[in-house]
């Protein structure tokens, strides 16, 4: 018995160890839930009766410089349905699907799936969810979320770029700010149990939703409006592939506007292909070609191995390690001062700078303009361009030194050309100026940043003078803009398949106090291909517009010879208008005569006199009260203004036809009776 | 009382056992009470109240059970068993369907389920047979009769169906088998039999207990489904952390995310209310049960007895390890009540006729058995 009473006694002490392994291993367990996992646990627990009832908080507004708007949110209603509420899930599913043209089956599977609220249709318009609330329908119910709308539309579609069902910032600025667009969300706390059903709707503790920061960004949206408007003009002449502009302020590196064409409507940006979304002026690269010539130039002069006044020689080639490079010029361009080089845009006389800069002199500037690298630019997707300083032998030093062997993107280009515009520091390209909370205090500032010096101020001080002759009188010529003194240079690249190019442009203004720089890029013009003609007539125009937007007076240059005091055409003005264009040009004037319309001056228009020279206007009735009078140059005038000019000095108009004034019967200049009836014959323009 | 015990006895009566069962329906009490939200204007103590009646209830039998010597079980053994089998029979007659099982008899106003008072039966007459076996159990020939012993009411439970039930069988036969003295070369072959036979098993399986086994190897497999449970289990009791939310405090109880939360998953709200010092403390009392339980046995005069309280330390083990396992993710759910915690007057009965059986015990030892 007692054999047996010691194998139970064993036995017993072997249940007992395993109550104990039993007993710690439930501890243990328990520990590892509440202790370890705890944290992440109660999370997650959390997460459960809030989640779905999360209150979206309004996302920033997007403003422009000016405090315009360009993006907006507003409430929208999202239907949704509380599935254990539902009585007759078949007809509410159908009484919807009407409504919402929407799937009857697809609604009845959501609103009979086994949780406690559940989505049908997000972000409906008024009209939808008005009609959907007249149904009274029990378990259906609405809150209220926020939908972006872009008022206008394409207009800075890739600046703004665009946001997702759940208001999440997708692209461009909407993407890299989001995190102080979006907000911070609030929610109806324990308003919901596991079936949506204890708690009735509407009580409890309310978190309200923190809204996003507004958003004040650099674009001029009249500036932006321009270059839009322009460069789609363009891409109808050139049928280009692609087209892209930026104006920046040279001083302070504030984007004022940038557009790639085609472009997309951030609204219903799905409905675009993603190669549409891709920003190029930033995300891709091209070839400068002859625009880069402006960074050899300034390398060139700020290390003192050329002067504005030293002699080249161009025979239309220079050899470089056994290897021909030609001018662009057949025959080339002689011999020509190193500014004449630049005015000639003369391939071989910038491969002598590059050869006398070297190769590490001349990579270590064009690190130094910011190629090869990004500029932290605040949009997404920045490109570093494609340049390896390791791999440039002396034929790539050569062809980079006009332009070749290197891509870039635009952004870098035109913050490159900013610095050389503005005394030689490099600044940061920047859109976003300021975040505010809605009750209008300044949260976040962004102050213009100069990322280096990279010229000397002389240096650049001669470059803008090099630039303005390029314009006046060099390949730049395209360019030019009357009683402005613009800056510029042109580029034309070929692509490495046949007779495809890029043109391009860029340039600033005014030369001696840069306030816009401008870069235009057309990609793959059909026909005319030279960046002048095409690019540089492009930058005109908006340069044009832009001066004038702003309020910059026409100045003219002091030596140049363009515009040295060119007088202007004040004929058939109204003297008030007369006067001011005079004064605006810096003349003086004498009146003769009295009446309302100027019938002729001295000197005539297009004379070169200096400043303050006066012009002497002669008025439609003159002194002596002749009965004769002398018929003026309608050409060019509209219906309505060529009637008035006639009017006003006593003569009859015959309207033949309708647009703008081609001709006239009697032709300008002869004296006829007053009332006599002037023929003019009118055409629509053709542009 | 007194007509039945005397005071001798009464002295022997192990107090600390009934205090500690005590105590644990207290927890259980309160835990129900926030499982079905008696905090709230709309709800009643329903739910308490006829847990304090089964408590009474099992009070009451509890006291039947220790007013005779439990010897008189040993010779009313075959009497036992057989009414055991009949009533288990009776179910698939006049038994009432809930949820998919057919586990429930109605008595009156009450329905109680044959299946826990055949965990009883099963215990007292399986130590009745065993006693005569003398330990005789050194080969597979000993132990046939014993399969067929508890082989037949383990079958008809699994038909009902109701797999719990038919492990807590297991359960006890292999505690009361190895006490019994069972050599440990049978005792593995019989284990090795058992493994190699899952597969086999497996077959015999409903879709649902499949499906079971499986989500709880992988509870993620089907968050929305079967996994759900333990998902929602886990988050209250981690939830909880160290000290908990406070009772009626606790999101996930409160806020009905937790399913079966009065009955099975009970142990989840106290684990999310009362933290892991709440758990701590009744995985504490549940522990000294068992070895207050456990000493009992080696008190015990006989070794009828001490098999007695073994077959029942070894159930209510199972049911502890089971049910709080499952509510951890360590074991797959199986429905399984927690003793003297889970709501449920079947459940209540039973475990304090068990704990009238293992008082009774108790109260005839001898002073040194072995």
């Amino acid at each position: 018995m007692s054999a047996v009473n010691i194998k139970i006694k064993k036995r017993l002490v072997l249940i007992l160890l395993f109550g104990w392994i039993a007993y710690i291993l439930l501890i243990g367990r328990l520990a590892w839930i509440q202790l370890v996992r705890g944290e992440e646990l109660q999370k997650r627990a959390l997460s459960q009766w809030t989640q779905e009832i999360a209150v979206e908080p309004k996302r920033g507004t997007i403003f422009d410089r000016h405090g315009r708007e360009l993006a907006i949110s507003a409430s929208v209603d999202t239907i949704v349905a509380y599935p254990p509420e539902i009585k007759n899930p078949k007809e509410t599913s159908e009484k919807l699907a009407e409504i919402l043209s929407m799937d009857a089956e697809e609604i009845f599977q959501k609103i009979t799936q086994k949780k406690g609220s559940v989505y049908i249709k997000r972000k409906v318009e008024d009209e939808i969810s008005d009609a959907v609330r007249e149904l009274e329908l029990p378990g259906i119910g609405f809150t209220e979320e926020s939908k972006r709308y872009y008022p206008d539309r394409n207009l800075a579609s890739h600046i703004l770029g665009f946001t997702g069902i759940d208001s999440q910032g997708l692209d461009g600025i909407e993407f890299y700010y989001d995190k102080y667009l979006k907000g911070f969300p609030g929610y109806i706390a324990s308003e919901t149990d596991a079936l949506s059903r204890e708690l009735p709707f509407g009580s409890q503790h309310y978190v309200p939703p923190k809204n996003g920061y507004n958003l004040t960004l650099t674009i001029d949206k009249v500036i932006q409006h321009i270059v839009e408007k322009e460069l789609e003009r363009a891409m109808n002449i050139h049928k280009t592939k692609k087209a892209s502009a930026i104006v920046m302020n040279p001083q302070t590196g504030e984007i004022l506007a940038l557009v790639n064409k085609p472009d997309f409507d951030p609204n219903n940006w799905k409905e675009y292909s993603p190669k549409i979304w891709r920003n190029f002026a930033v995300s891709d690269v091209y070839e400068p070609g002859s625009t880069f010539k402006i960074v050899t130039a300034s390398a060139g002069l700020e290390e003192g191995v050329v002067r504005p006044e030293d002699r080249f020689y161009d025979p239309g080639y220079i050899i470089v390690a056994g290897e021909r490079i030609k001018c662009w010029k057949a025959g080339g361009h002689g011999s020509q001062t190193f500014v004449q080089v630049v005015e000639n845009s003369c391939n071989p006389g910038f491969v002598s700078v590059g050869m006398k800069l070297g190769t590490q002199r001349f990579m270590e500037y064009i690190k130094a303009f910011g190629f090869g690298q990004t500029l932290g630019v605040d949009l997404p997707g920045e490109a570093k361009g494609i340049f390896n300083p390791e791999k440039v032998g002396p034929v790539e030093l050569a062809t980079i030194s006009f332009g070749q062997g290197i891509s870039v993107t635009p952004l870098q280009l035109i913050s490159a050309l900013s610095a050389v515009a503005n005394g030689g520091k490099l600044m940061q390209p920047h859109l976003a100026k300021e975040f505010r909370d809605d009750d209008g205090n300044v949260i976040l500032e962004f102050k213009p940043r100069v990322l280096r010096q990279v010229i000397s101020e002389e240096t650049s001080n001669e470059m803008r003078k090099i630039l303005e002759s390029v314009v006046a009188n060099g390949t730049g010529k395209w360019a030019q803009i009357e009683g402005y003194r613009i800056a510029g240079k042109t580029g034309t690249a070929e692509k490495y398949r046949d007779g495809k190019y890029v043109a391009s442009f860029v340039g600033f203004a005014p030369a001696d106090d840069p306030q816009i720089a401008i870069l235009v890029v057309l990609d793959e013009p059909v026909g005319v291909y030279y960046g002048g003609q095409t690019a540089g007539v492009v930058f005109k125009r908006i340069m044009y517009d832009v001066l004038r937007y702003l309020g910059i007076k026409p100045q003219t240059t002091e030596n140049g010879e363009l515009g040295k005091g060119l007088v202007p055409d004040v004929r058939n003005l109204y003297v008030s208008e007369a006067t001011s264009r005079l004064l605006k040009s810096n003349l003086k004037f004498k009146i003769e005569g009295s009446g309302q319309i100027v019938i002729h001056q001295f000197p005539m228009p297009g004379a070169e006199v200096s400043e303050g020279t006066t012009v002497i206007l002669t008025l439609n009735s003159s002194k002596n009260g002749e009965n004769t009078v002398l018929i003026p140059d309608l050409t060019g005038k509209s219906i309505r203004e060529a009637s008035e000019i006639l009017d006003a000095i006593g003569l009859r108009i015959e309207i033949i036809g309708s647009g703008l004034a081609v001709r006239q019967e009697p032709s300008a200049g002869q004296k006829v009776k007053r009332n006599t009836s002037i023929k003019v014959f009118f055409e629509p323009p053709s542009d | 009382m007194g007509m039945f015990i005397n005071k001798k006895l009464l002295k022997k009566f192990d107090y600390p056992f009934l205090l500690i069962v005590t105590l644990i329906v207290g927890i259980g009490l309160l835990t129900i009470s926030s499982a079905t939200h008696v905090n709230r204007p709309e709800n009643s103590y329903h739910y308490v109240k006829m847990q304090v009646l089964w408590f009474v209830l099992g009070l009451i039998a509890m006291m039947v059970v220790i007013s005779f010597d439990y010897r008189i079980l040993g010779k009313f053994a075959k009497v036992i068993y057989v009414g055991n089998i009949l009533m288990l029979l009776s179910v698939f007659f006049i038994g009432k369907r809930v949820m998919g099982a057919q586990r429930w008899i109605n008595l009156g106003a009450l329905s109680i389920q044959p299946s826990e008072l055949a965990k009883i039966a099963i215990i007292i007459t399986l130590a009745k047979h065993l006693e005569v076996k003398k330990g005789k159990l050194e080969n597979i020939k000993d132990l046939i009769p014993i399969f067929i012993h508890i082989g037949v009411p383990m079958l008809l439970i699994m038909k009902q169906p109701d797999l719990g039930t038919s492990l807590v069988f297991m359960a006890i036969l292999f505690g009361m088998l190895f006490m019994a003295g069972i050599g440990y070369r049978v005792l593995f072959g019989m284990m090795a039999v058992g493994v190699l036979s899952i597969p086999v098993l497996w077959n015999f399986l409903e879709d649902y207990q499949k499906n079971r086994i499986l989500v709880f190897l992988n509870p993620n497999m089907d968050p929305l489904g079967s996994g759900y449970h333990v998902i929602q289990s886990m988050i209250a009791i981690g939830s909880g952390r160290l000290v908990g939310k406070g009772i009626f405090k606790g999101t996930q109880n409160q806020l009905d995310f937790l399913p079966e939360q009065h009955t099975d998953f009970i142990f989840s709200v106290l684990g999310e209310e009362l933290g892991f010092v709440g758990g701590f403390v009744l995985l504490f009392l549940f522990f000294l049960l068992v070895m207050r339980g456990l000493h009992l046995a080696s008190q015990s005069k006989d070794v009828f007895g001490m098999l007695i309280i073994i077959g029942v330390i070894s159930m209510f083990t199972f049911h502890i390890l089971v049910n709080i396992g499952m509510t951890m993710g360590i074991m797959p759910v199986t429905g399984l009540p927690l003793p003297f915690m889970s709501y449920g007057g079947s459940s209540m009965l039973t475990n304090m006729i068990a704990v009238g059986l293992v008082l009774n015990v108790g109260m005839r030892r001898h002073k040194i058995l072995f």
